[in-house]
């Protein structure tokens, strides 16, 4: 079921592809992008198979270098990056664009699982869940100056919820929830000016309709346009006729929404919710804590995601730059999100404890 | 496969996961739940209740209306040669709505700006004006030539937001003939743009009559603006046209303007210039009012405003004090002279001062007794000594001791003259101290004294001396050209004032005819046919050397501009004006009013030069007019 679950969900976002670069490249019938995805998804079939065929806990072992390589590629991507809209994300590998921070959320999924496995008995002290934060805030902090603060809240989010699945003190995490809130208005100043923009077109992105706030209200314009039903695949004229920039990334929601209106999206969830039910079932028959806590953590990872996702491109949330899982074009995050399929059915099928 | 190296974790027995754990699973399954309740939510609010509003904003980017130009109607003479058309020109113009987001932005208006060759600052300012409407097209470039346009129009994928538009240039063709006539078109000001924006009908970019026929009749010239509805992308670029209202096309004007006869005369005035500092003249038809010619120099060419304005050029012709942008044909105002002696003649003749056969005695000087100093004379001088004058000789000989009794009476009081308020009236009866209606703009009203026109102006009484100068058209009475061109046809035609009109018809896009010409008569003078006989023969007299038929003797003021094939009627006039010289002559106007052939005038004529002598500048002028528009010999 998960594996379906993902593979159709794969399947979705190549279709959606297809019809958001449809008839931009005259000179073929099949966009690129579309192309790209596939040969995508197959690079992550290959890492999918290796991560079920490998036992996980050998991830356990591996957590320190993994962490120790993770926190480097992203130093180094600061100095080799290929500098983008003013960010550097990316690592130009020629015939890949490698965007560390992906595959560094699988890293401290792991890390963060091994820690509070390792130290179980003392999940209820504070100085644990400040550890756990300590962790966690490197690769945050490196990411965020990338910057890339969709990503870096991604980190945040796992953190919190595999804290919680781990069993640390409600209090605790109120304290830090607390901390944090009072610290917003001095990360208010802190912030650069592109973010607190963000912010403040999101609450009005008619303040400037032909620039900062098109891609928030043309969002919105495709995905109610779409109606129950939608306008036919490939009949979007608002995707068509490509009112949406980059529509093939974060705003692919928008497309399908208004290509397959409001039954298409149910199905999305539908088909997301079997796919993050089955990883809490992981979770929940997993054989160890370690194997629990990393499900756990690969769960949270890609609901964060989908919330986010979705919800900027129906404006309840302003514009984060963190792509749709499965869905969104992009090589580093489909086959990130692959891997962690392949982990969670490594999971699964360890529950009972024999090795394969 | 060997089992990898355990962690603690292993030993922990395989039952249930602990509670707490498994709590906060479902916990993570409600967040789940609630996470996806609330998306839904959303989207149903959305795409359920608000899918047809956002549907219609959908529509509303990929529809767009355009404005389709409507063509400006041409301009022709009375014989059909092109005074005013349309030539097309090419505009490159960016609709900011369609321009990328940086940097592609500032990318698309560098190779822009390469291209056309204008700085990039100077485009960032024009899309800054139009802040306010995106879809409009904002021209960046004008006047461009073809193959530039092609090129633009093949670069059009780098060029997104780029657009070609086809603008029609307005040409008068050999501008400095007709100019003001015509007037020229002009880029809306912010005045009227905000009146006219209203109707829908004018966007800012558009060109409006601002002076002569273009601005009187800019309603019909124009016609109205269509409306294509089209399909567009995200870039602006047209993809399928889903409906036109074609716009209606201007109507054409035909004047009644004859173009050689208006080159032969600003030829032959042009001769005079620029020593005569102003020159005017008019021809009208006097059967109809029919305006034939209308000349005023100096000139200006109004091709001047269709091309990019020089503004140098401009502020010479503004700071030129003869005022070349103003049309003194119907603008200006001046003494008319002897020419007025005609309306005192009128005037005389009906009121019964005189009679046709009434003869005065021109000893050469008007003879007043000064009351002051008792025995003592004062003596206003004539000409010359002209001996008895009947009306018709007087006119002929331009005699103002006749003239200035039919005024002002006898000095000794054998009989009283008109005085001023019956000749005011009589003016005003002949089109004086107003308007004629021609409808180009800015025309003057002229003066004709009265007294209580003086006691409002000048708080004094009226003297006996007034009278004998608006008797001879001096003093306070001033008139434009074409009030004297209009008296003359009147007296040509026998006594029907008319309306001045300038366009003989109009017609539409297809040549059929729209309005014709209908002739305005504004009133029947009522001339008593004796009593304009009188008048006519002085104006025929006035081209010849002669004795009346009443015995008075007569040197026509002109004689020496008689042609010999053609009978022409006319009087000179010399009004002195502005301040006397060391020696203490003034400057004077020259003058001439006439009509030919005298039998059955077709062709009323007033000549005016600012610095000139009637007999001398203005009437071998009109000689040569007469000359050429009958196709006679002169002489």
């Amino acid at each position: 079921m998960l594996l379906s679950a993902a593979f159709a969900l794969i399947g979705f976002g190549v279709a959606m592809i297809y019809s958001a670069t449809y008839g931009t490249d005259p000179s073929s019938s099949i966009d690129p992008h579309v192309v790209r995805q596939l040969v995508y998804a197959g690079m992550g079939v290959v890492a999918m198979a290796l991560l079920v065929g490998l036992d996980y806990r050998v991830l356990a072992n591996l957590a320190t270098p993994l962490y120790v390589a993770g926190v480097v590629s992203l130093g180094l991507v600061m100095v080799l990056g290929r500098l983008d809209y003013g960010a550097r994300r990316w690592v130009d590998l020629g015939f890949f664009q490698l965007q560390p921070s992906e595959p560094v959320k699988l890293v401290v999924v792991v890390a963060l699982a091994r820690y509070f496995a390792a130290n179980r008995e003392r999940v209820h002290r504070f100085t644990t869940l400040l550890l756990s934060l300590a962790i966690t805030l490197v690769p945050f902090a490196l990411t965020l100056a990338e910057p890339d603060l969709g990503t870096s809240l991604v980190f945040v989010a796992i953190w919190f919820v595999v804290a919680y699945a781990a069993g640390v003190r409600w209090r605790h995490l109120l304290v830090l929830g607390g901390a944090g809130l009072l610290a917003l208005p001095l990360v208010w100043e802190l912030l650069p000016a592109y973010m607190r923009a963000r912010v403040s077109i999101f609450l009005d992105p008619y303040s400037d309709p032909l620039d900062k706030g098109y891609n928030i209200i043309q969002a919105t314009i495709s995905v109610g346009s779409g109606g129950f039903l939608g306008r036919g695949f490939l009949s979007g004229t608002q995707s068509q006729l490509h009112f949406l920039r980059v529509q093939y990334a974060d705003f692919i929601f928008s497309v399908l929404a208004e290509e397959l209106g409001f039954v298409g999206a149910i199905g999305l969830f539908a088909l997301f919710s079997i796919l993050l039910l089955r990883g809490i079932r992981a979770a929940y028959l997993a054989s160890e804590p370690f194997g629990r806590l990393v499900a756990v953590g690969l769960v949270a990872m890609t609901m964060f995601q989908l919330f986010v996702n979705v919800g900027m491109n129906v404006s309840l949330l302003p514009v984060t730059g963190i792509p749709l899982p499965f869905i969104s074009f992009g090589g580093s995050s489909l086959i990130t999100f692959m891997a962690a399929i392949g982990i969670l059915e490594s999971i699964a099928m360890r529950h009972r404890k024999f090795q394969f | 496969m060997s089992s990898p190296e355990p962690i603690r974790s292993l030993d922990e027995p395989f039952d249930q996961p602990p509670d707490p754990t498994r709590r906060r699973l479902f916990a993570l399954g409600g967040a789940l739940g609630i996470g996806i309740l609330g998306l839904t939510s959303q989207l149903w609010r959305l795409q359920v209740f608000g899918g047809a509003s956002y549907r219609e904003l959908a529509d509303n980017n990929r529809f767009r209306l355009s404005r389709l130009e409507p063509a400006r109607g041409v301009i022709y003479d009375r014989n059909g040669d092109t005074l005013a058309r349309n030539r097309p020109s090419y505009v490159v113009a960016i609709v900011p709505a369609d321009l990328p987001r940086e940097p592609d932005r500032a990318r698309t208006l560098r190779r822009l700006s390469r291209l056309v060759g204008v700085p990039v600052g100077r485009i960032e300012a024009a899309l800054n004006d139009r802040r306010a409407d995106p879809f409009s097209p904002v021209p960046i470039a004008t006047g461009v030539e073809t193959s530039f346009a092609y090129t633009v129009e093949e670069r059009h994928a780098e060029l997104p937001g780029i657009q070609v538009l086809v603008k029609p240039v307005r040409e008068y063709v050999d501008g400095r003939l007709l100019s003001h006539t015509i007037g020229y078109v002009g880029k809306l000001d912010a005045d009227e743009f905000k009146r006219l924006a209203a109707s829908g009908d004018y966007a800012l970019d558009d060109q409006i009559g601002k002076m002569g026929l273009e601005l009187v009749r800019e309603k019909e010239l124009r016609g109205r603006p269509g409306r294509k509805r089209a399909e567009v992308d995200s870039t602006g670029r047209e993809l399928r046209v889903l409906g036109t209202d074609p716009a209606k096309p201007g109507r054409n004007l035909h004047l009644t303007i004859d173009l050689p006869l208006q080159r032969e005369i600003t030829r032959l005035l042009a001769e005079h210039m620029p020593a005569a500092e102003v020159a005017s003249a008019v021809a009208i038809d006097p059967r109809d009012g029919q305006v034939l010619a209308l000349v005023h120099l100096p000139s200006f060419d109004n091709n001047m405003f269709s091309r990019e304005l020089d503004e140098a050029e401009f502020k010479a012709l503004i700071d030129d004090p003869n005022k070349p942008l103003i049309d003194g044909a119907i603008g200006g105002a001046y003494p008319p002279g002897a020419i007025f002696e005609i309306v005192t003649a009128l005037a005389g003749l009906h009121a019964g001062v005189i009679k046709p056969e009434t003869k005065i005695e021109c000893s050469g000087a008007l003879v007043i007794p000064d009351r002051l100093a008792p025995g003592g004379v004062q003596k206003i001088p004539c000409w010359t000594s002209h001996g008895p004058q009947d009306c018709a000789s007087a006119l002929a000989n331009s005699c103002n001791v006749f003239f200035y009794q039919v005024g002002g009476g006898d000095p000794r009081g054998s009989f009283d003259g008109l005085d001023i308020d019956r000749l005011a009236d009589w003016a005003a009866k002949l089109g004086f101290a107003s308007q004629s209606g021609i409808e180009l703009p800015n025309e003057a009203d002229g003066l004709v004294p009265t007294k209580a026109w003086k006691r409002r102006t000048y708080r004094e009484d009226w003297f006996t001396g007034d009278t004998y100068n608006a008797a001879i058209g001096q003093g306070y009475v001033t008139a434009t050209p074409l009030q004297v061109a209009n008296l003359v046809a009147t007296v040509a035609n026998g006594g029907k004032l008319f309306k001045p009109q300038v366009v003989a018809r109009t017609t539409d896009e297809r040549g059929q005819t729209v309005d014709g010409y209908k002739p305005m008569l504004v009133r029947d003078l009522g001339f008593d046919p004796a009593k304009l006989k009188a008048v006519q023969n002085g104006l025929r007299y006035g081209m010849l050397i002669g004795r009346t038929e009443n015995g008075t003797n007569f040197t026509g003021s002109s004689w020496q501009s008689d042609l010999r094939d053609l009978a022409t009627a006319g009087k000179t006039g010399s009004p002195e004006w502005g301040t006397p010289d060391a020696s203490g002559r003034s400057p004077t106007h020259g003058w001439f009013a006439g009509y030919a052939p005298f039998d059955q005038p077709q062709l009323a004529l007033a000549v005016f030069l600012k610095r000139g002598r009637g007999a001398q500048d203005a009437a071998r002028i009109a000689r040569g007019v007469f000359s050429f528009y009958f196709g006679v010999a002169e002489g």
